[in-house]
């Protein structure tokens, strides 16, 4: 039956068995392993050939990605952990020009969404876009930022743009190129905002487009708040995905300053200035017990979320914190610490009677009261209640230039504080042997003429008196946070000038100042001490007494002071008088801090202690 | 002879059942291989997919994010958002609730519903036992207490056997370490 086809002599098999045409199969058996080997030998070729090393150094160059990581700036809270600076997602906004159609649909949409766009520029984009996405230009990159901090709302706007483009129609037999967006890229990135706009804008200052800090804690404390870029290459092999390395953020800072009180003080130096008429004005709060600035309130203020506007507030002459880079002559409010010196040392005594003849005089010079009369018969009580120079100018002679010197030094005058907040003023205090100094110098600054310093430098020195004769660094970081824990510095106190019962003498001799005067500075409730201080100012034909810097140093409850508070008016035109236009301010604040901290009034206090 | 080659060709194979078997073992090489590739394939792709993913959960590779396709593409909007660009979506919402929660937007929304300012006079003070005031901030643990060995129990009440034996023989192959230098010169 099958005999012949099991023999193979079938169709397709020669009579031998062999499969007919078989040289066809073998043919193109060889033709493959031809191209096989072909194959095999090109990839050895090109594994080892003489281009082989250029291919690898150019595979290698799409092997990984450089990416930049730029640390997130830390925020910056208050006290109570309200956020006082912190970030916003916005966008950079490029061009990427290998993926550009249509530079004109670009051109066009960026003119009409970033019209108002801080820094965009329409003219720019098409001297460096439009230019050479049209080839009239040569370019080294393919990546030109057209525009940043474009907002989310901005980037609504261009994506709305984009999307009506994509669905526009238009004719395919014409050759003109669709309207398009394509080659329009971005990507997110952090601002700085301040959700409280101007509150405390002199102390955090600002962040420019740079992204460096200018002004305040900003600056002052920059590198920590900033964090440092990071750049690292990523590969792009899948396989190769791994951890990525841990870069670390900015800082977050806590400061000491307490977000209610800082309004409240600035609503009442805003009051202030306006019913005194004065030009400026500083009010600082400070915790004497440990130096803690719980408010600083200074003009003028910025809206730090239109911190570019700045220029149009502040001139190159006018700091934006008044408390820390401006220094001025105190007046008498500096009575304070040439007192301190005298009841310190022992030159004079709370009995001390001084018989005022209404001039006194030293290095050639005669010293006039206030008011160039003569008070005849005073204790020290007396001189510090009327504010006498002629007395002030006899302590500090009966102290003599070493020791006066030496306490105003130990006092920390004509040093910085080291505060947390850029551009402090160092202040100036003339000492015996440089050239400028006269002997006549040790009188006027007995009653704080001839010598400037800082509202900060004053509540340094003056929290001496207020806490024990133990002087304490005014700082307003209290705490920051880095890679997830909290650090708060150990503070202490920097010196003690005066002893502890000098202290208790004085703040209630400046107590009973107060209340024997009747003055405006008294609280109903609280036991203050304080003293007021008009300095006129100085010219270059002099002192003129009609403009005048009006102080007021003044620190409660007496028994144990929380609270210390140095206002300072430039220049007030309803009265030039501490005491008439400082003193109620100084009252004000009083009181609203203690309401805020919960401050009892004494008797409340001592009956509370007394259960 | 004949009936030798008919019995041969009776019991040798067709040409055609040999090529069969050549094309049969052929195929299971091939398919062998082809299975073998595929598991290969489609671990190294699943490593490939999480690689990727990986990746695009860490950062954006390629920097930035086109306009056009994120307009037309809605998913391209609600796509993996990378790690680091949370992080910016974290401080940006932070910075939001700042802003709600600020001074002047809290006293604007206080005024209305009929919240004054608290007047001292009116005060009453009353001592509240356990009550520490407003607490200041804390954002984060304080640093981590540096780890001091303040045990002052004996060893031997602490130790096991086992620990003690450990300590014993450790004690005495330090014993002998400064001699066998000496011995091996």
């Amino acid at each position: 039956m099958s005999t012949s086809k099991s023999n193979g002599d079938g169709e397709g098999y020669n009579g031998d068995g062999s499969i007919k045409n078989g040289w066809r199969f073998k043919l193109l058996a060889m033709l493959f392993s031809v191209v096989a080997c072909l194959i095999v030998a090109q990839i050895i070729r090109i594994q080892l050939g003489s281009e082989a090393d250029e291919l690898r150094k150019f595979g290698k160059l799409y092997a990984k990605a450089l990416h930049v990581y730029y640390p997130q700036r830390g925020a910056i809270y208050d006290r109570y952990g309200n956020m006082l600076a912190g970030s916003r997602r916005v966008y950079e906004v490029a061009v990427d020009l290998n993926l550009v159609r249509n530079p004109e649909t670009i051109a066009f949409s960026l003119s009409k969404v970033l019209a108002n766009h801080i820094g965009y520029d329409s003219s720019s984009y098409y001297d460096h876009v439009y230019r050479v996405a049209n080839g009239v230009e040569i370019t080294t990159t393919n990546y030109i930022v057209v525009a940043d901090y474009v907002s989310e709302d901005e980037l609504k706007q261009l994506s709305d743009w984009a999307l009506r483009y994509a669905n526009a129609p238009y004719r395919q037999d014409k050759k003109e190129v669709p309207p398009s967006l394509r080659g329009l890229v971005y990507r997110p990135r952090l601002q700085r905002v301040y959700p409280e706009g101007e509150l405390a804008s002199p102390i955090l200052g600002f962040v420019n487009w740079e992204g460096v800090g200018i002004y305040g804690v900003e600056e002052k404390l920059d590198e920590l708040l900033s964090g440092e870029p990071q750049t690292f290459w990523v590969s792009v092999d899948p396989y190769q995905a791994g951890q990525l390395p841990q870069v670390a953020d900015g800082v977050d800072l806590i400061l000491t300053i307490d977000r209610e009180m800082q309004a409240v003080v600035e609503r009442i130096l805003d009051e202030a200035l306006v019913s005194s008429g004065s030009e400026a004005g500083t009010i600082v709060v400070m915790n004497p017990e440990n130096g803690e600035i719980l408010a600083m309130a200074s003009t003028p203020r910025i809206n730090l979320n239109k911190f570019w506007e700045y220029k149009d507030v502040l001139n190159s002459s006018t700091p934006l914190n008044r408390a820390v880079s401006v220094d001025y002559e105190p007046g008498s409010v500096f009575k304070i610490l040439t007192m301190a010196a005298g009841l310190d040392s022992g030159a004079v005594d709370l009995d001390t009677i001084f018989v005022d003849t209404g001039q006194i005089e030293i290095g050639g010079i005669w010293i006039h009261n206030w008011n160039y009369g003569a008070w005849g018969p005073q204790t020290m009580l007396g001189c510090m209640q009327h504010s006498l120079n002629v007395c002030l100018t006899h302590v500090a002679k009966e102290l003599g230039t070493e020791r006066f010197y030496m306490y105003m030094q130990n006092f920390g005058l004509g040093h910085m504080t080291g505060i947390d907040i850029a551009g402090e003023a160092p202040g100036r205090l003339k000492l015996p042997g440089d050239n400028d100094w006269y002997e006549s110098d040790l009188g006027t600054n007995s009653f704080g003429q001839g010598i400037t310093v800082t509202p900060v430098q004053m509540l340094m020195a003056i929290s001496a008196v207020a806490n024990d004769g133990k002087m304490v660094s005014p700082h307003i970081l209290q705490s920051l946070v880095d890679n997830g824990r909290q650090f708060t510095p150990a503070r202490s106190v920097v010196g003690t000038p005066i002893s502890a019962e000098t202290a208790h003498n004085l703040t209630d001799m400046l107590a009973t100042s107060l209340e024997e005067e009747a003055s405006d500075a008294l609280i109903p409730g609280y036991r203050v001490a304080g003293k007021t201080g008009t300095a006129e100012i100085a010219t270059p034909e002099g002192y003129t007494s009609s403009m005048t810097n009006a102080s007021f140093a003044g620190w409660g409850p007496v028994e144990d002071p929380k609270i210390l508070v140095y206002v300072w008016l430039e220049k007030p035109t309803s009265s030039p008088w501490g005491s008439v236009v400082a003193a109620p301010v100084f009252r004000d604040v009083y009181k609203e801090v203690a309401r805020l901290t919960n401050l009892m009034p004494d008797d409340v206090r001592a009956s509370l202690n007394g259960q | 002879m004949e009936q030798v080659k008919q019995i041969t060709q009776a019991y040798s194979q067709t040409p055609w059942r040999k090529q069969l078997q050549v094309i049969v073992a052929f195929l299971l090489v091939v398919v062998s291989v082809a299975l073998v590739a595929g598991i290969y394939l489609r671990v190294t792709s699943q490593a490939a997919t999480l690689g990727r993913q990986i990746q695009d959960m860490q950062i954006r590779m390629d920097g930035s994010q086109r306009l056009d396709l994120a307009a037309q593409d809605e998913v391209t909007l609600i796509e993996v958002v990378p790690i680091e660009e949370m992080r910016i979506q974290i401080a940006d919402l932070q910075g939001q609730l700042a802003f709600n929660l600020s001074a002047t937007v809290m006293r604007e929304k206080a005024e209305p519903m009929g919240f004054v300012p608290s007047n001292p006079e009116e005060m009453i003070y009353f001592k509240v036992p356990g009550y520490q005031g407003k607490q200041l901030a804390r954002l984060a643990p304080p640093p981590a207490p540096v780890a001091v060995n303040t045990t002052v129990l004996a060893p031997a009440y602490r130790e096991s056997l086992i620990d003690w034996l450990a300590h014993q023989v450790n004690l005495v192959s330090r014993s002998w370490l400064p001699v066998w230098p000496q011995e091996v010169k």
